[in-house]
């Protein structure tokens, strides 16, 4: 690149798009002579146009979001030691309504956690303003996949805390008709050990 | 801002591998253009890329510590990306179960321009590198005046970097001139 001033300053007008088209085909007459400003200049237009098309002043709140109960899900699980812990690693509520869709009374969820190697997926159907279907499917789990599964409702006194259960079948699916709103910790269970847990929040 | 504050990639790092939040959401913001970036090129819906993203960021938490070189970050980034992509299009049954080669080809695999797209993609990781080499006030500079989708003005940028508009001019010759000789360096090998 000439470091020559004029020659500078036109070519970061020519990159603002600030220049007539006679002058902007003057520096791109400069810019094919020089092959590492062609690149530049290239990658400066690719990467403006990527940024653009992800629309990221959208997704970083959902990412950070996303990020911060990643770091308090690992920081949870290493201070209770032992034990598999599902992380999220997809939550669909944190996602913004695209552009001109409304938010629709009744919309199901989508949770994905990392166990492992394996993952849960969770869907979440409401049956009423205040309680959801929750249907499972664990995959990538070495061995066979039949679990029973409790959700133990957290935040109260020992003995008012609802339990749940049900099992999964041998593909990893299982299903609660209906779950009130709260939080709860999932349990993944083998017999009375604990294959995973994990905290999930409806 | 001083420009001789450094973004220094290995100090962000450092914060993190410590317990430091805040650091996550600085490199996360220097990383996830590039992982949204990989998923757009492969085809990938907002909804399937936020799902990568969820994927590679835990990776990301778990191995950080693992990586050698703090400025290799962008390409750690991306090819964990392009795993999961891969992962993602196996589960689809999109892509043949044949060997691992098959992530590095896989935007090949989707695009209908594949040569261009699979460069253009690695071009945006070599810019974002050698732009984090850079001090923090010239990449924040670099990144508003010629990559931000939203074009800010003048008065815009003075203000979110808390600089004279009048200053401006000076340094944005500067900082464009040590980005174009980065770019010249063995290391980026445009």
């Amino acid at each position: 690149m000439s470091t020559h001033k004029k020659e500078l300053e036109q070519l970061i007008k020519y990159l603002r798009g600030e220049l007539s088209s006679e002058d902007a085909e003057s520096v791109k007459r400069t810019i094919a002579t020089d092959p590492t400003m062609r690149k530049l200049v290239a990658m400066i237009d690719d990467s403006k146009e990527g940024l653009a098309a992800i629309d990221w002043e959208k997704m970083q709140s959902p990412v950070h979001s996303l990020l911060d109960l990643q770091l308090k899900q690992i920081k949870s699980s290493r201070k209770t030691g032992g034990g598999r812990r599902g992380i999220t690693t997809y939550d669909s509520k944190l996602l913004p309504l695209p552009d001109g869709v409304r938010p629709a009374e009744v919309d199901t969820r989508r949770l994905k956690f990392q166990i492992d190697d394996g993952q849960l997926e969770i869907s979440l159907y409401p049956i009423s303003p205040n309680s959801y279907e929750l249907i499972g499917m664990l995959s990538g789990i070495e061995g066979d996949m039949e679990f029973k599964v409790e959700l133990i409702e957290k935040g109260k006194a020992e003995g008012k805390r609802s339990k749940l259960t049900e099992s999964t079948n041998q593909f990893g699916l299982f299903r609660f008709p209906r779950v009130p709103e709260g939080s709860y910790e999932l349990k993944l269970k083998k017999g009375r050990s604990v294959f995973a847990g994990l905290q999930l929040d409806l | 801002m001083r420009e001789n504050d450094r973004i220094a990639i290995a100090d962000i790092i450092q914060k993190c591998l410590a317990g430091d939040d805040s650091s996550w959401h600085e490199l996360i913001d220097l990383v996830a253009p590039t992982i949204f970036s990989v998923c757009r090129k492969s085809r990938l819906s907002r909804d399937e890329s936020f799902d990568i993203f969820g994927q590679v960021s835990l990776q990301l938490l778990n191995n950080l510590g693992s990586l050698r070189s703090p400025e290799k970050i962008l390409s750690f980034v991306g090819t964990i990306t392009r795993r999961q992509i891969y992962n993602f299009y196996q589960k689809m049954k999109l892509v043949d179960n044949t060997d691992d080669q098959g992530i590095e080809m896989l935007p090949d695999l989707i695009r209908p321009d594949p040569e261009k797209s699979y460069q253009s993609s690695r071009d945006r990781e070599i810019l974002l590198a050698a732009m984090l080499t850079l001090s923090e006030r010239d990449y924040k500079l670099i990144k508003m005046l010629f990559l931000d989708p939203n074009e800010p003005s003048y008065e815009e940028i003075g203000r979110k970097l808390n600089m004279p508009v009048s200053s401006i001019g000076p340094i944005r010759a500067k900082a464009l001139t040590k980005l174009y000789r980065k770019l010249k360096t063995k290391r980026f090998k445009i």
